[in-house]
C-alpha cells in the first residue's frame, strides 16, 4: 500500500475562521468556496432525483395494471420526457459535478476551483432551468411529450411547454460546460508540486475526460435544439418534413451528442469505483495506467457510435455494420476496467462496509447492463427490441445501479470526511440490500417484456404483459421508498453521527484522508502539499 | 504507478491566475468549433445522401415516358368517416390512362351542416402494393380541409402511375376516407404542415 510521508496539517487547523461573517442565506447566494457549492449541488441533485422519482413512480402506477387509470396518454408521455430530463440533467449530472468540486481540490492539494465565482454561477443557472422544466407542465399543452430523445415531428409540434424545455436544456448544457471548463483548468494549472498526472486519483482522471467530453457535445447539443427551435419558430425546415428538411438528420446530430452523453453520466463513477474498490480491498488498484488509457479510449470511441440509436431508422448496410463493430468494440476498454477492479479485488483482505456494498453491486449490476448493451448492438437483434422495454431494461441497469450506486456509495464513502461524522452502517447496509433486491425485481422482468414485444413509452399494453409488469410495479415502488433510507441517513449522519476519525478507511490514500482532518476545514490547502518525492497516491 | 516523479514545479499564484486565464481562452475556442461542426453537419448530412445516393426521405416524382402498350383502369371512390355529415362523391369515377401519363381527376365535397368544419382524408389502395407506384402530384389529403357553412368545393387530384407497375396489376382503386377533425383543431389550433 502506497503511503504518503508528511502529515502536517497544523496549518489547516488553523484556517477554520472567516466562514461565519455572513449569515447563511446570504452565503448560499455568494459563497465561491468550493465545499460549499459541491454541497449545494448534491443536496439539488437528490431534491432533483425524488422529484424524478415521483415522476418515475407515476408511470409505474399507470403500468400496473393494463388499461388507463392514474394519467391520460399525453401526461404520460410527458411524465417519461420528464422523468429523463431530471434524473439526466437534474440529478444525476449534477451530483457528479457536486462530487468534483468537494473533492477534485483536495485531491489535486489546491485551494479551491479555478475561477470560484463562475462556479457560483453554474451552480445557480440551473434553477431558473428546472422551475422552467418543471412549470411546462402547467402550461397550455403540457409538458414535452416527445421523449427525452425530442425527436420531430413530435417536437416541432406540441406547445409551449416544448420550448420552454429546449430553453431549460440550453441553461443547464451552459451550466454544465461552465462547471466542465472550471473543472479542467482546475486540474491542469493547480496540482499541487509533485503531483503529476500519472499520480492523480482516478476519480481526477475520470473527471478531467467527462469535462472534455461535456465541452465537446453540449455545444452540439445546443446547435441541435436551437435548429429545432427555429423550425418550429422561425420558418426553417432543418428537420420540418413539409419544407424539404429531414427528421432522420435530427437524430443523426441528436446521438453524436447522445451516446458520448451516456459517458458523461458513467465515467464519473468509474472514477468513484476506483477509489472505492481499492480502499476496502486493501490493495492498490491493479493497472492505474490501463484504466486512466481505458477511459480515454472508451470518451473517443464514444463518439463514433451514435448509429446504434438508430439501425431501424434506415441506414445502409455498411452504415449498420460500421457502427455495430464499433459499439461492441467499446466493450473492450469497459471490459479492462470491469478485470482491473475484479484483480483489485483477488486475494484482497476485502470487508463489506456500505460503500463497498454498492461498489460491488455496482460491478456486478453494470456488468449486467453492460451484457444487454452488447445484445442491442447486434444489428438483426437490435431491429426486434428497439423501442421495447429490453432497451429500457438495458440503460436503467447501467444507469441506476451504475451512474446511482456510484453516487451514493461515494456520499457514504466520503460523508465521514465532509461531515466529520459517520453514518449508520446498519442501516447503509439496509439501504443497499432493499435497493439491490427492489431494483432487480424492478427492471430485470422489463427484459421478458421487451423480449416478447412490449414497447417502450405507451401507457397501456395488451394483456399477456400483466404479470411482469405488476411485479416491476411492486418493485419500483418498494426502490422508491428505499431511497428515504438514504435520506434518513444522511440527515442523522450530519445531526449526530459518530465522531469520524481523520483516516475513518484505514486505506484510503488520496490527499483528503492523508493529509486533512475529519471534517475538512473551511479553507484547505491555501499553501500546497509539496508532494515531490513522495510515493503514488493510489 | 509507484514511480516517484518531481516535474511538477512550485508556481505563484500570480502564475497560476495567469496559467488558468490562458487555459480558459482555449476551452472557449472549442465551442464555436464545434457549434460550427453540429452546424456544418446539416450541408454535410444532405451532401453524403447524395453521394451515396439515399433518396428515401425525398421522394422525387418523375414523369419519364409514357407506357403507351399498356392501359390500367383506375376506380375512385369515397367515403365518410362514422357519422361526419357531409357529402363526398368521386366526380370522376373511373379513368383508363396509360402509366406515365399524368392526369387530374376531381372529387366534390360539400359541408351540410350550418357551420364550419374541418376534416382531413386519409388515401388508400386496392391492392396495397399498387400505392408504391401511384405518384400523387397534388392531394387534398396533404392537408386539413375546412369548409364554411353549406359551402361546397371541388378538389383535385393530379397523378401519374408509374411505369414500373408490376403488369398483374391491370385496374387500381384509390379511396379516400375523410375524418373530422374539427374538435382536434380547436384543441391545438397550430397545425404542424
Ligand atoms: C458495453 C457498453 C454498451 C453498449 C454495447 C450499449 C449499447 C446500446 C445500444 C445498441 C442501444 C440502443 C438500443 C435501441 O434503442 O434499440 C443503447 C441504448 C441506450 N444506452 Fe447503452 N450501451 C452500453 C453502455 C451504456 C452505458 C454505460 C450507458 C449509460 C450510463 C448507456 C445508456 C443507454 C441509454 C440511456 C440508452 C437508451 C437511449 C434512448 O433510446 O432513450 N449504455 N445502448
Ligand atoms: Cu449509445
Amino acid at each position: 500500500m502506497a503511503s504518503v510521508t508528511t502529515h502536517d496539517h497544523a496549518h489547516d487547523h488553523g484556517h477554520d475562521h472567516d466562514h461565519h461573517g455572513p449569515g447563511p442565506w446570504t452565503r448560499i447566494f455568494t459563497t465561491t468556496n468550493h465545499k460549499d457549492i459541491g454541497s449545494m449541488y448534491l443536496w439539488f441533485s437528490l431534491l432533483m432525483f425524488f422529484v424524478g422519482g415521483a415522476m418515475a413512480l407515476l408511470i409505474r402506477a399507470e403500468l400496473f395494471t393494463p388499461g388507463l387509470q392514474v394519467v391520460q396518454p399525453e401526461v404520460f408521455n410527458s411524465l417519461t420526457t420528464v422523468h429523463a430530463l431530471v434524473m439526466i440533467f437534474g440529478a444525476v449530472m449534477p451530483a457528479f459535478v457536486g462530487f468534483a468540486n468537494w473533492l477534485i481540490p483536495l485531491q489535486i492539494g489546491a485551494a479551491d476551483m479555478a475561477f470560484p465565482r463562475m462556479n457560483n454561477w453554474s451552480f445557480w443557472l440551473m434553477i431558473p432551468a428546472t422551475v422552467l422544466l418543471m412549470a411546462s407542465f402547467f402550461v397550455p399543452g403540457g409538458a414535452a411529450a416527445s421523449g427525452w430523445t425530442l425527436y420531430p415531428p413530435l417536437s416541432t409540434q406540441g406547445g409551449i411547454g416544448v420550448d420552454m424545455t429546449i430553453i431549460a436544456i440550453h441553461i443547464l448544457g451552459a451550466s454544465s460546460i461552465m462547471g466542465s471548463i472550471n473543472i479542467i483548468t482546475t486540474i491542469l494549472n493547480m496540482r499541487a508540486p509533485g503531483m503529476t498526472l500519472m499520480r492523480m486519483p482516478m476519480f481526477v482522471w475520470t473527471w478531467l475526460i467527462t469535462a472534455y467530453l461535456i465541452i465537446a457535445v453540449m455545444p452540439v447539443l445546443a446547435g441541435c435544439i436551437t435548429m429545432l427551435l427555429t423550425d418550429r419558430h422561425f420558418g426553417t425546415a432543418f428537420f420540418n418534413a413539409a419544407g424539404g428538411g429531414d427528421p432522420t438528420m435530427f437524430m443523426h446530430i441528436f446521438w453524436f451528442f447522445g451516446h458520448p452523453e451516456v459517458y458523461i453520466l458513467i465515467l464519473p463513477a468509474f472514477g468513484i469505483m476506483s477509489q472505492i474498490i481499492p480502499t476496502f480491498s486493501r490493495k492498490p488498484l491493479f493497472g492505474y495506467a490501463s484504466m486512466v488509457y481505458a477511459t480515454a479510449s472508451i470518451a473517443i470511441l464514444s463518439f463514433i457510435v451514435w448509429g446504434h440509436h438508430m439501425f431501424t431508422v434506415g441506414m445502409p448496410a455498411a452504415g449498420q455494420l460500421f457502427f455495430m463493430y464499433a459499439t461492441m468494440l467499446i466493450a473492450v476498454p469497459t471490459g479492462v476496467k470491469i478485470f482491473n477492479w475484479i484483480a483489485t479485488m483477488w486475494r484482497g483482505s476485502i470487508t463489506f462496509e456500505t460503500p463497498m456494498l454498492f461498489a460491488i453491486g455496482f460491478l456486478c449490476m453494470f456488468t449486467l447492463g453492460g451484457f444487454s448493451g452488447l445484445v442491442l448492438s447486434i444489428v438483426p437483434v437490435d431491429i426486434t427490441l428497439h423501442n421495447t422495454y429490453y432497451v429500457v431494461a438495458h440503460f436503467h441497469y447501467v444507469l441506476f445501479p451504475g451512474a446511482i450506486w456510484a453516487l451514493m456509495a461515494g456520499v457514504y464513502f466520503w460523508l465521514p470526511k465532509w461531515t466529520g461524522r459517520m453514518y449508520n452502517e446498519t442501516l447503509g447496509k439496509w439501504h443497499f440490500w432493499l435497493s439491490a433486491i427492489s431494483f432487480n425485481v424492478t427492471f430485470f422482468p422489463q427484459h421478458f417484456l421487451g423480449l416478447a414485444g412490449m414497447p417502450r413509452r405507451i401507457p397501456d399494453y395488451a394483456l399477456q404483459f400483466a404479470e411482469w409488469n405488476m411485479i416491476s410495479t411492486i418493485g419500483a415502488f418498494a426502490l422508491g421508498f428505499s431511497q428515504l433510507l438514504f435520506v434518513y441517513n444522511v440527515f442523522s449522519c450530519i445531526r449526530s453521527g459518530e465522531k469520524a476519525k481523520e483516516r475513518q478507511w484505514d486505506s484510503a490514500d488520496s490527499l483528503e484522508w492523508t493529509h486533512l482532518p475529519s471534517p475538512v476545514p473551511y479553507h484547505t490547502f491555501e499553501m500546497p502539499p509539496d508532494l515531490r518525492g513522495a510515493k503514488a497516491v493510489h | 504507478m509507484s514511480v516517484v516523479a518531481d516535474d511538477v514545479d512550485v508556481v505563484t499564484p500570480a502564475e497560476v491566475r495567469e496559467n488558468n486565464r490562458t487555459t480558459l481562452k482555449k476551452l472557449l475556442l472549442i465551442l464555436p468549433v464545434m457549434l460550427a461542426f453540429c452546424l456544418s453537419l446539416v450541408p454535410l448530412y444532405r451532401q453524403i445522401c447524395e453521394v451515396l445516393g439515399i433518396t428515401a426521405t425525398r421522394a422525387v416524382a418523375e414523369n419519364t415516358q409514357v407506357d403507351r402498350s399498356r392501359i390500367v383502369k383506375v376506380d375512385f371512390d369515397a367515403s365518410l368517416h362514422g357519422g361526419f355529415a357531409w357529402k363526398f362523391v368521386p366526380v370522376d369515377k373511373r379513368v383508363e390512362i396509360h402509366p406515365g401519363e399524368m392526369v387530374t381527376i376531381h372529387y366534390r365535397v360539400t359541408n351540410a351542416l350550418p357551420y364550419a368544419t374541418t376534416g382531413r382524408a386519409v388515401p388508400s389502395f386496392a391492392p396495397v402494393e399498387a400505392g408504391l407506384f401511384f405518384s400523387k402530384i397534388e392531394c387534398f389529403c396533404f392537408s386539413n380541409q375546412t369548409l364554411q357553412a353549406g359551402e361546397s368545393r371541388e378538389m383535385p387530384v393530379t397523378f401519374f402511375i408509374d411505369p414500373k407497375l408490376p403488369a398483374k396489376i391491370g385496374s387500381i382503386g384509390l379511396s379516400y376516407y375523410f375524418f373530422d377533425v374539427t374538435e382536434e383543431m380547436k384543441k391545438a389550433p397550430k397545425d404542424p404542415a
